[in-house]
């Protein structure tokens, strides 16, 4: 039978299935077509026999037919497919409580039995929302809110990290907020995992290019899998700080002010030849900003920013970590300090009138 | 009598030394490898931002959309959202909607490209202070740590010039705005050797063909014979480069083969470097067609920016006085701490059209940060002496003749003396020091030796004639057949002045 293109795939009528773990497809959420890349997924609301709602991702192999690469789109779909699910299964058996859970996954099958209308799932906790939705910027900046969820990130991602796991695309729509206002990390498909094999293995750059720090966006190839991959994880994370306060990307700013001959789409040379270039704007961007941040917390959020976003991933990562305890990319001083200043602004605002 | 008529004897294609906000708009800090090893963005990313901004609509969801697209130069896919976040009835944060204004107004490249602007002592310390506030907040930045060098260099602050210059060497000491500045400022401090060193000793220079340029051109100053001549040939020969990148190389090469005299090699190395020239290749194979008349030199090479010294040499030539000073004050602007612009601008000024008034403001402005300069002060106690202020011209000459002077340069000083005495009312100790110059002219090895004699026998003439002594005619007479032998342009002024004098 010959399905036209505009035809529903089987991945985009869910609604109304019941799954074979119990869950009821209630409603489509949103189709988001070659996102990243050969990403063909479709999400639905669903809800639990017991009234419990969840989020569910259904993968969209037949769209990926219509691809021009078939073959490859659907080895690359499978493969990210099983990577994250394989993932996300490893961080709820270990309770890494910080990085949004899966549920259940599962493939469902229409009664024709065909391979082509097979649809595999994985369904989320659901959250109220990605963070974009909840932050007001400038005055109305809830500080408090916003280092809380700067804290709790940080502890995400050490949580990943003590299982040998980057996220590499920690960004404000990956960092879900939820009913009780807590805050976890989600997609795990950019990520990096010593102990298995990851699609991603072949990108130096995982994630979103538009966040990813300048050492990925120029080529420059690190040997070393932590420099490559943790360091990556703590800019950022550093970056998730400059967001909060400025609205944008750390890397948005960096390439605003680059000239173009210096952009790492026309840069032809080395990272390391190009760096003292960056350098300079990220001094301008780091000074103005302090100049910008609330007083009580500008020097020691200006200082973590310097230290997660070093431009050189050499030297990224608090100085004393890497000194006295051979790990510089360890978050736990930022684990903590995060927290420290989140309980300050706490504090503070409940002496806002 | 003034300095600067030999300012033109002698040049090097050492490198230019700009601020970095404007080095960076040239060609040349960009990157000289290949293109091929270029990267391109070929995952779309904007996608889900666009469908994100269009579900959402609030203004993270449009300042996460435009500053990717800002960031991947993809501007025109993010219009709408950027005009969200300008609305006035929206709180966006200034960076976002500064972002969001470079949207809108991509391709707009206006602010390129635009000349020198005058630098005084007001905003040299301004930029001093922000550069000081700068580097004190983030110390590891060499590009502010360069930028600061400069200003003390133009201040004339030497010590904190190298003090600084040396903490930007060891930030970065592979790059190639570092190494090109440094060794500019060692070679404008008189430490040609120093400059040498700094380009050898670095890891990148044998790969970078501006760094091998600076060495070829740097070497030759410090009297040291290149050493990486041989390369330089290398990298002409392989065109593995742009010609953008290989044009201060084939500068540098030409001028070597043409101080040794091979014309025909040379020729052929200035050719190569007017392929696709920088300011300071065209400024070279100027120079080397005034030495030359055999060196061909297209005047097409003046049309690209900020070809200020080629542009007042030709000024100059052509007797265009008014221009020729305008050109000077950009190429002083341009390169605010170097004493040629100056002298050029100063000489041109006083003796072809003595508007004193601009040329006490050129060697003001040169001595600034030349502040030992013999010539500089020699013309300064000129131009003072002109205007009547006697007292400054003395206090510039003790000052220069402090400064263990060349034999040239106190042969300049001794005529200048002439000229106050003339002008304090001491005729016949100005005759005596004038004639006592020009005898040290005539004595003085070199092929200078004849212009000098003729300056200073006119400049003496000038005098007798102004104060109407009985010498005065044959002291014209000697002088015009003394400086009618040369083509110089402002040699015909002054032979034209004495005719004149005479007819009147």
């Amino acid at each position: 039978m010959s399905r036209s293109i505009n035809s529903p795939t089987p991945a985009e009528l869910l609604v109304g299935n019941l799954l074979p773990g119990g869950w009821k497809v209630e409603k489509k959420l949103q189709r988001s077509k070659n996102a990243t890349g050969g990403n063909f997924s479709t999400s639905y609301l669903v809800c639990s026999s017991s009234g419990g709602k969840a989020f569910l991702k259904a993968m969209d192999y037949a769209r990926a037919l219509q691809a021009p690469q078939p073959s490859k789109i659907l080895e690359e779909m499978t493969a990210a497919y099983n990577f994250e699910r394989d993932l996300l299964e490893k961080c709820r058996s270990g309770n890494l409580s910080r990085i949004v859970r899966m549920l259940d996954y599962g493939t469902l099958r229409d009664q024709d039995g065909s391979p082509i209308s097979a649809v595999e799932y994985i369904i989320f906790e659901l959250a109220e929302g990605d963070i974009r939705s909840f932050i007001e910027f400038g005055r109305n900046l809830d500080n408090a809110w916003a280092l809380r969820t700067t804290h709790q990130a940080a502890a995400a991602l050490r949580q990943l990290h003590a299982v040998e796991v980057a996220h590499q695309d920690l960004k404000p729509s990956n960092v879900l907020v939820f009913a009780d206002t807590h805050s976890k990390l989600a997609d795990l498909g950019s990520a990096f995992d010593r102990t298995a094999k990851s699609p991603n293995d072949k990108f130096e750059c995982a994630g979103d290019y538009s966040y990813a720090p300048p050492e990925h966006l120029y080529g420059h190839h690190l040997s070393d899998w932590q420099l490559r991959r943790f360091a990556c994880d703590l800019y950022l994370l550093g970056s998730l700080v400059v967001f909060f306060y400025t609205g944008v990307s750390l890397t948005h700013l960096l390439f605003r002010d680059i000239d173009d001959q210096y952009h790492f789409e026309e840069w032809n040379g080395g990272y390391y030849a190009v760096l003292p270039y960056i350098q300079q704007i990220f001094s301008r961007i780091l000074h103005e900003m302090q100049q910008s941040l609330p007083i009580e917390f500008a020097s020691e959020l200006t200082e973590s920013i310097r230290q997660l976003c070093h431009l050189d991933p050499r030297k990224r990562g608090h100085p004393k970590t890497a000194i006295y305890k051979g790990n510089q990319f360890s978050l736990e001083r930022y684990v903590t300090q995060f927290d420290l200043l989140a309980r300050k602004a706490e504090r503070l605002a409940i002496l806002d009138p | 009598m003034m300095s600067g008529f030999n300012e033109d004897k002698d040049r090097k294609v050492i490198p230019r030394w700009r601020k970095f906000d404007r080095t960076k708009l040239l060609v040349e800090l960009s990157s000289s490898e290949s293109s091929l090893n270029r990267r391109r963005v070929t995952r779309d990313f904007l996608a889900q931002k666009v469908t994100d901004w269009r579900r959402n609509k609030t203004v993270a969801h449009a300042s996460d959309l435009v500053g990717a697209a800002v960031s991947l130069r993809r501007e025109q896919e993010a219009t709408e959202a950027a005009r969200f976040l300008l609305s006035d009835d929206l709180s966006s944060p200034v960076w976002a909607r500064d972002l969001a204004r470079r949207a809108l107004t991509s391709g707009d490249s206006g602010a390129k490209e635009n000349p020198p602007s005058e630098v005084n002592q007001e905003t040299l310390q301004e930029q001093v202070r922000s550069l000081r506030r700068l580097l004190r907040f983030e110390p590891n930045n060499p590009i502010s740590w360069v930028d600061l060098s400069h200003c003390y260099a133009c201040l004339g602050n030497r010590d904190k010039a190298t003090q600084s210059m040396t903490v930007a060497l060891q930030l970065a000491k592979s790059n190639r705005f570092v190494i090109r500045s440094a060794s500019r400022l060692w070679v404008h401090l008189d430490d040609p050797e120093r400059a040498h060193e700094v380009i050898l000793r670095s890891e990148a220079t044998r790969h970078d063909p501006w760094l091998v340029a600076a060495e070829v051109a740097v070497g030759s100053i410090a009297n040291e014979k290149p050493k990486l001549a041989k390369e330089a040939q290398r990298m002409l020969s392989k065109s593995q480069y742009a010609a953008a990148h290989t044009s201060e190389l084939a500068s540098a090469l030409a001028t070597l083969e043409f101080s040794h005299g091979n014309i025909k090699k040379s020729k052929k190395l200035f050719k190569m470097s007017l392929e696709d020239p920088t300011e300071n290749s065209v400024a070279q194979a100027a120079w080397a067609s005034r030495q030359d008349k055999t060196i061909p030199f297209d005047d097409q090479g003046l049309k690209i920016p900020n070809v200020f010294e080629a542009n007042s040499w030709k000024s100059y030539l052509d007797s265009n006085w008014n221009s020729a000073v305008e050109q000077c004050k950009l190429w002083l602007f341009d390169q605010p701490f170097s004493a040629r612009p100056s002298l050029l601008g100063s000489y041109i000024a006083s003796v072809a059209i003595e508007d004193f008034g601009t040329s006490k403001w050129f060697l003001l402005e040169g001595l600034r940060a030349n502040r030992n300069n013999v010539a500089l002060l020699n013309n300064l106690a000129y131009t003072y002496a002109n205007q009547n202020d006697y007292a400054e011209a003395k206090l510039c000459l003790s000052r220069a003749q402090q400064l263990s002077p060349s034999d040239q340069e106190s042969i300049a000083l001794q005529a200048t003396q002439g000229l106050l005495a003339f002008r304090t009312g001491e005729p016949e100790r100005g005759r005596e020091l004038y004639s006592d110059a020009c005898q040290r002219a005539k004595s003085l090895e070199g092929r200078n030796s004849g212009e000098i004699y003729a300056l200073a026998t006119t400049f003496h003439a000038i005098e007798e004639c102004a104060l109407g002594t009985q010498e005065s005619r044959t002291m014209i007479d000697m002088a015009v057949n003394e400086i009618k032998g040369f083509a110089d342009p402002i040699h015909k002024v002054l032979e034209q002045r004495m005719l004149d004098m005479v007819a009147n």
